[in-house]
């Protein structure tokens, strides 16, 4: 009788069901943390070469469907030269401005930090707003919390977990990051989190700091192993916490972190 | 010992398929979720009592490569490996158009199941939260429709390696008890 019950697919899926229920709840993370560090290592021959696939073929993909359009840009790039020869002038006296504005926030420039350029190697499911993994760990000198940065400067992440040859970066869409950030204009200090991947919002700001929409946001001295002046996004829409005790802001962040393929992490200013 | 190897790879390329070059490739809001696929044609191809502790297996490479808890993924595709056999008995993949609805309705259920199942266990996600997700992530028909089409398209793909392999290892193992 036990021996036909336990032959039965409906024991043999309980069972498994039951058991791993069961590890969910007690989650031994230190144990599967390891493994998890040697098949990293195993297996980055593979993970390699099919990251490097995929990079070419989303390039290839892109390039064919572009071939349409090129003459349609020629045209338009032609009268956009001549647009972009007036905004320089412009430019210029933005420049002197912007230049003006940094010494103000003692923000680095970029060419100040000393860092290291890494590619995309795997995601999650979800357009990578839980997590991304580069292709730079110890071996690199990346440690955890390093902030990670887009070529122009622009605020993506920080490092969560670092492996030998790996290193998983927590991108500033997900829940599970909190960065202490500023705004550039009027000087609001908040914390910056993601939405479960349906955005940015900053938090925590004080109802006696003033926000304003279009506002640039760059993360603020505060945070440990992050340098201040990284550009995280501008405000797009300003409203009151629960209980009306802070004021809350969705943020847009420049750059799209799905199509995210090369980073830098920053291991610290020079 | 051969079929073991031969399931081995299969199982470990398929994960490595799924972080390193679909997640890349497919990062924008069309997803492509190959480790159901491979469940899924698995327990087609072949019984469940033989792929069982396989599917196990997968689950667990997958949560430590998809950094989850351990006992999600397996959890999850134990579920949907028992409900297809359950179904699959009843219903003739092969049979032409009945066989291609099924396998759409196959899709598309393991597809949601798996995904709901991940934003609410994996990410802690409340259910109001889930909810959220779940629909930002099913807000254009037209997502879901390429999204649906592309993973039947792999499913074929998928079905027909596996299909393979597992002719392959059902030969060698006839020609290992012939032999002995």
């Amino acid at each position: 009788m036990l021996k036909k019950i336990k032959g039965r697919k409906i024991f043999k899926t309980a069972l498994v069901v039951f058991l791993f229920v069961f590890i969910i709840a007690i989650n031994p993370y230190n144990i599967f943390n390891k493994t998890r560090a040697v098949i990293f290592t195993f297996t980055y021959p593979v993970q390699k070469s099919f990251s490097t696939m995929a990079n070419k073929t989303y390039a290839f993909v892109e390039t064919i469907g572009s071939i349409g359009d090129f003459k349609r840009e020629n045209e338009y790039l032609m009268k956009e030269n001549l647009r972009l020869r007036s905004e320089i002038a412009k430019l210029k006296d933005v420049a002197r401005e912007n230049e003006e504005l940094r010494k103000q926030l003692e923000i680095l420039p970029k060419e100040k930090f000393d860092m290291v350029a890494s590619s995309v190697t795997a995601r999650d499911l979800y357009r990578g707003n839980n997590w991304i993994v580069i292709d730079k760990g110890e071996k690199d000198g990346i440690k955890k919390d390093m902030a990670v940065v887009v070529a122009d400067g622009v605020f993506v992440g920080k490092i969560e977990e670092v492996f030998y040859a790996h290193s998983r970066i927590i991108p500033i869409t997900s829940p599970n990051i909190n960065v202490n950030a500023t705004t550039v204009e009027t000087g609001a200090i908040g914390v910056v989190n993601g939405k479960y991947g349906l955005g940015i919002l900053l938090d925590m700001v004080l109802q006696t700091d003033y926000l304003k929409v279009g506002d640039q946001i760059v993360t603020s001295e505060i945070s440990q192993h992050i340098p201040r002046g990284l550009l995280i996004g501008k405000i797009e829409e300003i409203y009151p916490s629960e209980g009306y005790l802070f004021q809350r802001a969705t943020v847009i962040s420049p750059i799209d972190l799905s199509k995210l393929r090369m980073v830098f992490v920053i291991k610290n200013e020079k | 010992m051969r079929a073991f190897f031969i399931r081995l790879v299969l199982i470990v390329l398929a994960v490595l398929f799924q972080v390193n070059f679909l997640n890349i490739l497919f990062s924008g809001e069309i997803r492509i979720d190959i480790l159901s696929l491979v469940v899924l044609s698995w327990v087609i191809v072949a019984s469940f009592e033989e792929i069982w502790l396989w599917i196990v297996a997968l689950g667990v490479l997958s949560d430590l490569i998809l950094f989850d808890k351990v006992g999600v993924n397996v959890i999850f595709f134990i579920s949907i490996a028992y409900a297809i056999s359950f179904f699959s008995r009843r219903f003739l993949i092969e049979r032409k158009l009945e066989g291609i609805l099924v396998v759409v309705l196959f899709v598309t259920f393991s597809f949601v199941f798996l995904d709901l199942g991940r934003m609410f266990v994996s990410e802690n996600l409340s259910f109001i939260d889930t909810y959220i997700r779940f629909k930002e992530a099913y807000s254009s028909w037209k997502v879901i429709l390429i999204q649906n089409i592309l993973n039947i398209l792999f499913f074929y793909v998928v079905y027909f390696f596996i299909n393979k392999i597992e002719k392959n290892i059902e030969r060698y193992k006839n020609k290992v008890n012939i032999i002995s």
